[in-house]
């Protein structure tokens, strides 16, 4: 009996000395297989009375079990020192950079164009167009701009004959928008290039962008374009901007406006920006001349309405602080890349 | 218009109203302040008198002067040189701060010096007011000028100029009583004008003078005659006025002649009656007539232009500029003064054919008030009697209109309140449309006839006189409201469509430009790959340079600038895009196309440690705009371009067709081509838009998910180097559309061994909700090989 008692020691001693599966397995086989030592006890068996085989049998029992929890034990011991191995060889450096798909970007005077566009379908505009090259009658004439009108000498044109030239202005798409409308309601912008004979510097570009705004109604007062430009430069440059208007002239509306946003950057104190007044110019707008409306056969009597045109370079200049205008036109990749944050 | 301050406060009751807030006010109710200047800078500076003047003992230019301020006697070192003793000076005292820095004693070459004899080009005068013999030195004043007052104060060059930026509408703020009369309204202040009293001579003008007008571009003439006037200096009022003005003085008759310019804004031109004769024919120009102008140029007329003539030489263009003919002289005894009204539209095409926009134009451009006419020539005829002893001839020769009769416009409380979306009181709608003379009939209660002057020719319909009162009362009380309408609104499918390729290009790693439209007529010429033959370019008429002359028939050539000038900047990692449009004419008819362009050079996704650099090839384009059309929902087909444009790589090109048209290209650029711009191997691509953008748009339909696993079946296949993988793919796809969902290339071997053939190896994805069994796959692939060797002579590889 105390072979058995020494046989257990032995066992379990070796199991725990297994350092893979493999040896344990052997281990176990060694004690519970056919060449166990055991069996040398078991020849005993025949000697011994009833009790004697009994009590002989029952230990010979606990000793396998024994073996086979212990071998359990000693596999998992096993498996987790196995899994705590591979854990160590797979570490890595993760402050390392991260495999990186390039992205793009969009152009900023894009992304400024997108986001007024989804400002004012917000609130319930469509998005019109129109066509580049211009037929006078529709950039000037219907604008109330006649020949020899002295407002065309703020847009000095490039005409491609008598009749044609390139838009100085998205004007040209409200006059458009009116005629195809015939007398309905309107409720547009219209982004888009337009071209003047300015030498190109800092401040001037031959090729610009604007968006224009037309709406329509019987009931439009001069107080909804107040109402609307103010959501637009909250939305634009936050919601604490005030705007104000001040005394302007154009010669499709009447009357006409001028609109400052107060400064985004020192709130109205006075700043570089804003050339130490606390207002921006922005944009020009007013309420549509009722010549305009009745050229485009709508009775102004009854139909009134507001317009007015975005500077986009200006806008995308103020909102990410550049200062160069050509810089929208040379598409440096170095510039360019500095709008892929999505807004 | 530049709007001296001092004159300003002359005009109108100010009282109260600071400078600053007389500007902030400039700006909310009448018109925007373009700038604002002084017309001197410097404190501390007095009338001083040279007592004595010698030369400095240690300088061979520098005196040493000892100057009376009144109260004691300086020394002062003086560098002009024409300092001389008994001159009344401009002596700035030590402390002065002149806009060149604070003058201090000192002791200059040895000797001791107590403040500085300015010119005036150290107070900052302009230099073209400064009079030739002051231009190098210090200025000298009048010998009456009392010692020890404050200098520039007593030469009347303190003064703040506010600089308006006019609006084209606005004619009657080009002169201080019109910008007086829109301050003395909104203050609800007076205004001052001066009553003055002609003292005419018993013998009448029209002895003198007979006026024949013989053009209806002249709409009003009135002359008068003034005798032996005295040629010299205008008082320093008047002189420092113009100034501020921004008028060069030049004698006291053409200082007048100005003056009333800018009071009335009604430009008046003088001749020497000597010289002009005894009458005065205004007519148009003759075809070819040529004359010679004040300023000596050569100049040929036209009949549009409104010509002065004595009845045989031309003595002036109306409205725009004098002849030396009848010039004022210092000799000049006899005037005969012109105060006319010139249609507007005739100086305005006269003035800017010849070049020649001046103060008289630019008011004649924009309308002058014919009812004032008479009144600025009398208040000149006024001031020629006070200021150049002039004997003034009795009466005006007058020839055409007399006086324009007013306007009369309805207007209602309701109007107002219809257009502005607030109510202005009744009380103040009066007050507001009173103080800016206009006159008020009330018809019914709140219902008004409104007449207006013509001075206010700005002012027709309705509308205008809402302007009026919503500036008057003030745009801030206007309240923020939003259009009470129903609309909806929402993109458009080509508006979207296109939103979509920028999106999807940019976050595929493209970075967006934009370029010009207006380009070179080379550039147009040198991709012509997606044109018709019978288009034509679209050239402006009037261009500004030859590098913007015509709009540009496709954006490639753009982009290839764009990456010239990155290239150039050792930036050749470039994947770029543009959506712009295309223009040219197509039987006499403008198109206008949206185009998308792109360009590839050097690596890609290249900043990466794991994996190295992908090197940009003509696959990744193609694949990168197959990326893009998967996103679009819409199919395309690329095929071999033969007979591309020779900047093309005739190896690597391939048209992509939609809807069975071509409507593009990509291609990588001919190698000769990057040599020559210095880049290195570039592929492009261009796409008209316009069908795709049209393209009807489907939504997408959802197919049950297969409940069978995907059975994938690999083979390499050998063929001819020729062979069109892409035909061979479609038509494995085709043996059995059913059931083959994907064909994918894994791998494409060439080698030696191979000749000219190649090895494709090709992934097959069967996918079927029945038993995809070995047999049934078997037969299948058994399919497409047998269709691969008579298609395509491709064989199973061994």
């Amino acid at each position: 009996m105390a072979d058995l008692e020494k046989m257990l020691q032995d066992a379990s001693s070796e199991i725990q000395a297994c350092n893979t599966q493999n040896e344990l397995n052997e281990k176990k086989a060694f004690y519970l297989g056919k060449k166990s030592p055991l069996n040398e006890i078991m020849k005993q068996m025949a000697t011994l009375s009833i009790e004697g085989k009994k009590e002989l049998g029952q230990k010979v029992n606990a000793f396998k079990t024994k073996i086979e929890e212990l071998v359990v034990v000693r596999r998992k011991e096993l498996e987790q020192i196995a899994i705590n191995e591979k854990l160590m060889s797979e570490t890595i450096d993760v402050t390392m950079p991260g495999k990186v798909l390039n992205t793009g970007s969009i152009h900023p005077l894009n992304k400024v164009i997108d986001e007024l566009n989804t400002i004012f379908i917000g609130m319930g505009y469509n998005v019109a167009e129109g066509p580049e090259v211009e037929i006078d009658k529709y950039n000037f004439e219907m604008l109330n701009v006649p020949v020899g009108h002295p407002a065309r000498d703020m847009q000095d044109s490039f005409y491609i004959t008598e009749e044609t030239l390139l838009r100085t202005q998205t004007s040209s798409v409200q006059v458009r928008t009116l005629l195809e409308a015939k007398g309905k309601p309107i409720k547009i912008v219209c982004p888009g290039r337009v071209y003047r004979r300015d030498d190109d510097d800092a401040t001037h570009s031959h090729q610009f962008m604007q968006i224009e705004g037309l709406v329509v109604d019987e009931n439009i007062t001069l107080s909804d374009l107040k109402g609307t430009l103010q959501k637009v430069m909250e939305k634009m440059f936050g919601s604490d901007r005030k705007i104000r208007f001040r005394p302007s002239f154009f010669p499709f509306t009447e009357p006409s406006v001028e609109v400052d946003v107060s400064c985004f950057k020192c709130g109205g104190k006075g700043c570089p920006i804003c050339k130490k007044s606390g207002w921006i110019e922005i944009l020009g707008a007013g309420m549509v001349h009722p010549n305009v409306l009745e050229m485009a056969g709508y009775d102004s009597t009854k139909m009134r309405g507001f317009a007015f045109g975005i500077g986009v370079e200006r806008v995308t200049m103020l909102r990410y602080g550049i200062d160069d205008i050509r810089n929208f036109y040379i598409d440096d990749v170095r510039f360019l890349n500095q709008f892929k944050k999505g807004e | 218009m530049r709007v001296s301050y001092k004159w300003l406060k002359e005009l109108v009751d100010l009282t109260g109203v600071t400078y600053e807030q007389l500007l902030a006010d400039f700006n909310a109710h009448i018109v925007e302040i373009d700038a604002t200047s002084k017309l001197t800078e410097g404190t501390n500076i007095i009338v001083g008198k040279v007592l004595e003047c010698v030369d400095h003992p240690d300088s061979d230019h520098l005196h040493v002067t000892k100057v009376d301020t009144g109260s004691e006697i300086l020394q002062v070192v003086c560098g002009a040189p024409n300092v001389k003793a008994g001159q009344k000076i401009m002596l700035a005292l030590p402390g002065a701060v002149l806009p060149g820095g604070t003058i201090k004693k000192g002791v200059i070459r040895g000797v001791e010096s107590n403040g500085m004899i300015c010119s005036l080009q150290e107070v900052n005068l302009e230099s073209k007011y400064i009079p030739e013999e002051y231009k190098d030195g210090i200025y000298v004043l009048s010998e009456d000028a009392p010692l020890g007052v404050d200098a520039l104060e007593y030469l009347g060059l303190v003064d703040d100029i506010i600089e308006l930026g006019l609006t084209p509408n606005r004619m009657d703020l080009l002169s201080m009583y019109g910008v007086a009369q829109d301050l003395a309204a909104y203050y609800g202040t007076t205004l001052y004008k001066e009553n003055f009293q002609l003292n005419e001579e018993a013998k009448k003008a029209s002895e003198e003078v007979e006026v024949v007008v013989d053009t209806p571009n002249c709409l009003t003439y009135n002359a008068r005659v003034i005798k032996d006037v005295t040629i010299k200096e205008s008082p320093d009022f008047i002189k420092s006025r113009l100034m501020a003005s921004g008028i060069r003085c030049i004698n006291n008759v053409v200082d007048i002649t100005n003056y009333i310019l800018v009071l009335f804004g009604q430009p008046l031109h003088a001749f020497d009656q000597d010289k002009l004769g005894n009458k005065i024919v205004v007519r148009n120009g003759f075809e070819n007539e040529t004359i010679t102008t004040l300023d000596d140029i050569e100049r040929k007329l036209q009949p549009t232009d409104v010509v002065i003539t004595n009845g045989e030489e031309v003595c002036c263009i109306g409205g725009v500029m004098g002849c030396a003919n009848t010039e004022v002289t210092n000799e000049t005894k006899n005037i005969v003064l012109e105060a006319a009204i010139f249609n507007p539209l005739s100086v305005r095409k006269t003035s800017s054919r010849l070049g020649l926009r001046s103060e008289s134009s630019v008011r004649f451009e924009r309308g002058v008030d014919l009812n004032q006419t008479q009144t600025a020539l009398d208040y000149a005829a006024y001031l020629l009697e006070k200021y150049a002893d002039g004997k003034v001839l009795n009466g005006i020769v007058h020839q055409g209109l007399d006086e324009i009769a007013s306007k009369t416009i309805e207007l209602s409380l309701t109007d107002v309140q219809k257009y502005l979306g607030i109510e202005i009181e009744k009380e103040k709608f009066e007050t507001i449309l009173e103080n800016l003379g206009f006159t008020l009939v009330e018809k019914e209660c709140g219902s008004y006839d409104v007449i207006v002057p013509n001075r206010r020719m700005d002012i027709t319909i309705k509308a205008d006189l809402i302007e009026e009162l919503a500036r008057m009362h003030g745009y801030d009380n206007l309240v923020t409201s939003l259009p009470r309408m129903e609309n909806v609104g929402e993109l458009t499918v080509p508006q979207k469509r296109t939103k979509l390729i920028r999106n999807t290009l940019s976050m595929l790693g493209l970075n967006e430009v934009v370029t010009y439209a207006l380009v070179s007529k080379e550039y147009n010429e040198r991709f012509t790959t997606l044109h018709k033959k019978n288009t034509t370019e679209i050239a402006l008429m009037h261009p500004m340079s030859e590098e913007h002359a015509v709009l540009r028939k496709g954006l490639v050539p753009s982009i290839i600038d764009v990456a010239c000038y990155n290239s150039a900047r050792k930036i050749t990692d470039l994947a770029l895009f543009e959506i712009g449009s295309r223009y040219y004419m197509e039987n006499e008819e403008t198109k206008e196309e949206a185009v998308l362009s792109g360009l590839f050079s050097g690596t890609f996704n290249g900043n990466t440690w794991r994996g190295g650099k992908e090197k940009v090839d003509f696959y990744l384009v193609k694949g990168i705009l197959e990326n893009l059309f998967d996103h679009l929902g819409l199919t395309v087909k690329f095929q071999k371009m033969n007979n591309a444009d020779s900047h093309l790589h005739p190896g690597r090109c391939a048209e992509i067709k939609f809807q069975n048209e071509v409507i593009g290209y990509v291609s990588s650029l001919h190698p000769a081509y990057t040599h020559e711009l210095g880049l290195i191997d570039t592929y492009i691509f261009e796409i008209v838009l316009t069908k795709i953008l049209n393209a009807k748009s489907t939504i997408t339909k959802f197919q049950s998910i297969v409940k069978k696993p995907t059975v994938v079946r690999d083979l390499a296949l050998v063929m001819e180097k020729t062979v069109s993988v892409g035909d061979l793919i479609e038509t494995i796809q085709r043996t059995s559309k059913d059931m083959i969902s994907k064909v994918e290339v894994f791998d494409l071997y060439e080698s030696a061994q191979l000749g000219s053939k190649k090895s494709v190896a090709i992934s097959i994805y069967f996918e079927s909700d029945n038993n995809l069994t070995d047999e049934v796959i078997n037969e299948k692939v058994n399919k497409i090989l047998e269709m691969a060797e008579t298609k395509f002579k491709a064989t199973l590889r061994s």
